[in-house]
């Protein structure tokens, strides 16, 4: 080669590479002066035997071309691209100046290019001119994601997204008919293709957190097409299956394209979707999940663990409004053709596609890291407990300008405010939760050759994301028992003549401050007497005493209730019901259980709405200040040492406007010294849900907002105290756990009585 | 019994009435000095309470009553090591901190029995230094082997 030609180059880049620079995409001039400038070096590259320069700088002058044509999908990416791929080229024709081989020089993401498969390509002809690389620094680990792709083959695909042959001849005469009217399925051996060069990783985040949401709107849609299989239910899912699509296509993925294309041309004209319809659909959402998985095990610098099956949708999908017969296909049965309302779509397609690009979509959810909240969560409970330091300081409470009382008070007012802002922001509906437990269902249900409808109802209920999360696994256990236990089989349904479907029943709704979640059904119920023996058969209950009904039940939560024997002896209930009590507790919530035999169970699980801030009222028992939360106070009282009037000489009550309310002394719970009874002391009364008392205290102090520390679990034991908070002096105060104390006072007072 | 070996290294070393204990370095988070406790009913006699370490509430263990010495008034020399236990911090009262001191393997022996009557879980073994000998704490056990919360009749 001669040298002074390959200057000429150099130089001829290096230029190139500067009008890249200043290259404006407002100005299309600029970019068409790169563009054919590029092309001129794809021209004289191509004479040289370094071709491989050249096809890099035919693509890049094909990038310039498509922000020119206004045919990129984001010019500002292109031009990058445009930029570094010059760039690049720069490096590359300066190693072969000083005789090396370029191709360990990585290619700019987005170029679509493949470094060693441009070079093996020229090894032959470069051989004698460029010393040989080393093999080992190409496979380098290096951490960008097109360099984690390079194949070592030259097969263009990641050879771990490779879907096995598949074993199932069958299947591939079938696509024979499917192919002549349809254009989508893929046709059979195809490999899925997956271009790493199309997007970055921040791309992919972004698109996977787009698809999970995608995917449980779907999800939703579906079942609500299961249930009323409605006109408007089917364009919602065609609406949702043609965004997968557009999605998938932006970063060329087109194993979901094509499946998102094929189910979406299935969902065009339908208006009604057959079992078998639907259960295909459920498996086109799984088995994007299943690559979405992948992909984030990619993401997350892992390796692709599963391949999803894709072929076999793909047929499955293309050829179910064409079968006529079983064609041996799992899970498949007959569809008699007139039972369909499929047409083919041809020419409408186009149409249809603009009415759904018509439909604006607006954006009103932005999506935050979780962690940036709980940072954010974190700061501004710091910034709670210092405005109560400041609204406590002594020297600030000394203030007498009114101005500087004035910024004060603003600048509490904010804080509060701040303070709301980000509790809401914690803040997620049940609504997804449930929609899980409702997919859930039908699988299980259909699994057992149940059926068993699910009703959901206040799924707008709102709660903390952390509680959310963590009843995620309660809530599987219930509702899987309910399923596999509660609900009897058709035949015993049948036999018992119970009218109407077995259903599933998940609520959500607000009680007393507290979120209440249900999880019932109209299964079988609790057999009473097998619990019964099986509690005292454990020891838990003493043969030959009388319980109620209700003390029974409340063995199922007693940890190995059912650790020996299964279930099916019991009438089921007990699977790890007392990890589901621990758990909820944990969160300051509690679990009951009722049951009607042959009406069905009811769990009902009581939550804190919030974990981390409550309104608290400051009281003084003997010294110690201690936190009764705000929402189970009802008022104050005055009580003076006379009006107390004993109950058989040991339960102390006083009267309240008529009503007869217990006295519980909170030194008796607080182990305190100072028993001596006072002359006159407060009495707080609180209440929750019926129960009511009256906690005697020495003082109030004052009323204020608390951050809710965790006691962790070596204090989880202790009766009357659920949490610690830190006071405006720095000192930790206990916070009191009323519908604990509640439920130990009055136990107490039945006990006394 | 466990390997001698594993049981040298360095030790925080520290007093409790007549006696030298001593705690693993790296369970060592820091030496506070005694601040205001809040005492928390329904804990046994050791469990002093608790306290606000720069916004983490952490329980605080008085090691002279749990292992049963004499009680005596805090001092100015009295302070708490925070020492980082698997899950959590715990404050512990000790009369004075002493040293960080190096014991080699060679001065490590195992625990001595002394009856069923006294029970050595939480001893890792019994370190020699010159004049006197280091009781080598395993902190994670002291509280292993008991609960913090007496479960206890209230009424």
């Amino acid at each position: 080669m001669v040298d002074s030609l390959w200057e000429a180059i150099v130089e001829s880049i290096d230029a190139l590479v500067l009008e890249a620079v200043e290259c404006d995409i407002a100005d299309l001039g600029s970019v068409i002066k790169v563009h054919d400038h590029l092309m001129e070096l794809v021209m004289s590259l191509s004479e040289t035997p370094h071709t491989a320069l050249s096809k890099i700088a035919q693509r890049g002058a094909e990038m310039a071309m498509d922000i020119v044509l206004q045919e990129a999908k984001d010019p500002e990416f292109n031009l990058q691209v445009v930029t570094e791929t010059t760039a690049t080229l720069q490096v590359m024709a300066r190693e072969i100046l000083n005789g090396n081989t370029p191709k360990y020089i990585p290619l700019p993401n987005g170029l679509g290019l493949d470094v060693e498969e441009l070079f093996f390509e020229q090894e032959d002809v470069t051989a004698k001119d460029v010393p040989a690389m080393i093999k080992e620094t190409i496979q380098e680990p290096v951490p960008a994601i097109e360099d984690i792709v390079i194949p070592k083959t030259l097969e263009p695909v990641i050879p771990v997204m490779q879907v096995a042959e598949k074993p199932a001849e069958k299947k591939l005469e079938m696509p024979k008919i499917a192919e002549q009217e349809k254009p989508a399925p893929a046709p059979v051996g195809r490999y899925p293709k997956f271009d790493m060069a199309s997007f970055t990783p921040s791309h992919l985040a972004d698109y996977l957190s787009e698809m999970d949401e995608l995917l449980l709107t779907a999800e939703e849609k579906l079942m609500e097409c299961e249930k009323h299989s409605s006109v408007e239910a089917i364009q919602e899912l065609f609406g949702v299956f043609h965004t997968i699509k557009g999605v998938s296509g932006i970063i060329k993925l087109q194993d979901v394209t094509d499946i998102a294309h094929t189910s979406e041309m299935l969902l065009e004209e339908a208006s009604f979707l057959p079992k078998h319809a639907v259960d295909l659909l459920f498996q086109v959402i799984d088995i994007f999940k299943a690559y979405n998985q992948s992909l984030r095990n990619f993401h997350e610098r892992k390796v692709f663990l599963e391949v999803p099956e894709i072929q076999n949708i793909l047929l499955k999908l293309g050829s179910i409004e064409i079968v006529k017969e079983e064609q041996g296909i799992e899970k498949q049965q007959a569809i008699p053709l007139e039972e369909m309302d499929f047409s083919i779509p041809e020419k409408e397609e186009q149409n249809k596609e603009d009415k759904y690009l018509k439909t604006d979509y607006i954006q009103k959810d932005v999506k935050i890291k979780t962690s940036y909240i709980d940072a954010l969560m974190d700061a501004v409970g710091e910034l709670v407990i210092a405005q109560t330091m400041v609204d406590n300081d002594a020297e600030v409470l000394r203030i007498g300008n009114a101005q500087t009382l004035r910024n004060i008070a603003t600048m509490r007012k904010i804080t509060r405010h701040l303070q709301q802002l980000s509790m809401t922001m914690r803040m997620v509906t049940v609504q997804s939760t449930f929609h899980t437990m409702e997919r859930m269902v039908r699988d299980i249900a259909s699994e057992q050759g149940k059926k068993i409808e699910v009703v959901i109802s206040g799924e707008q209920t709102e709660l903390d994301r952390n509680l959310i999360e963590a009843m995620y696994n309660p809530l599987v256990h219930l509702v899987r028992n309910a399923v596999d236990h509660g609900i009897e089989t058709e035949e015993e349904r049948t036999k018992a003549q119970k009218e109407g479907n077995a259903k599933i029943y998940l609520k959500a709704y607000h009680h007393g401050g507290n979120i209440t979640i249900e999880v019932s059904d109209n299964g079988r119920g609790l057999n009473r007497e097998k619990i019964l023996k099986h509690a005292i058969e454990k020891n838990f209950l003493e043969s030959g005493q009388s319980y109620s009904d209700d003390a029974i039940l409340q063995t199922i939560f007693l940890p190995g209730f059912s650790t020996s024997e299964r279930i099916s002896t019991i009438s089921g209930r007990g699977v790890g019901l007392d990890v589901v009590k621990k758990t909820i507790e944990r969160f300051r919530g509690h679990v009951d259980v009722f049951s009607e035999p042959g009406k069905g169970t009811t769990f009902r699980i009581g939550l804190p709405v919030t974990l981390a801030i409550i309104e608290g009222m400051l009281v003084k028992v003997d010294g110690e200040k201690y936190i009764i939360p705000l929402i189970h106070i009802e008022e104050f009282i005055q009580v003076h040492a006379k009006e107390i009037s004993t109950v058989t000489g040991r339960g102390e009550v006083v009267m309240l406007r008529g009503n007869v309310i217990p006295i519980y002394r909170l030194q008796k719970l607080l182990k305190t010294n100072g028993m001596e009874d006072r002359e006159n002391s407060i009495g707080v009364i609180v209440s929750w849900e019926e129960k009511r008392c009256c906690l005697l205290v020495d003082e109030l102090i004052n009323q204020q907002q608390v951050v809710i520390k965790n006691l962790g679990s070596d204090f989880n034991k202790l009766i009357g105290i659920s949490g610690t908070s830190i006071l405006g002096d720095g000192r930790v105060a206990l916070i009191l756990d009323v519908q604990n104390i509640l439920s130990f006072a009055l136990a107490c007072s039945v006990n006394n009585n | 019994m466990q390997n001698l070996g594993n049981i040298s290294g360095k030790y925080l070393t520290f007093r409790l009435a007549n006696e030298m204990y001593g705690i693993e370095i790296l369970k060592v988070r820091e030496i506070i000095g005694m601040m205001e406790i809040t005492p928390v009913p329904q804990t046994p006699g050791f469990v002093k309470g608790l306290i606000n370490l720069r916004g983490k509430v952490i329980a605080v263990i008085d090691l002279r009553t749990k292992f049963n010495l004499e009680e005596k008034a805090y001092t100015s020399e009295t302070c708490m090591i925070i020492a980082d236990l698997v899950e959590k911090q715990v404050a512990l009262v000790i009369d004075s901190v002493c040293e960080v001191v190096d014991i080699p393997v060679s001065g490590v022996e195992e625990t001595p029995s002394f009856g069923a009557s006294i029970n050595t879980a939480f001893i890792k073994g019994i370190g020699k230094m010159e004049k006197q000998v280091i009781i080598l704490l395993d902190i994670e056990k002291v509280f292993n082997s008991e609960e913090l919360v007496k479960v206890q009749s209230l009424t």
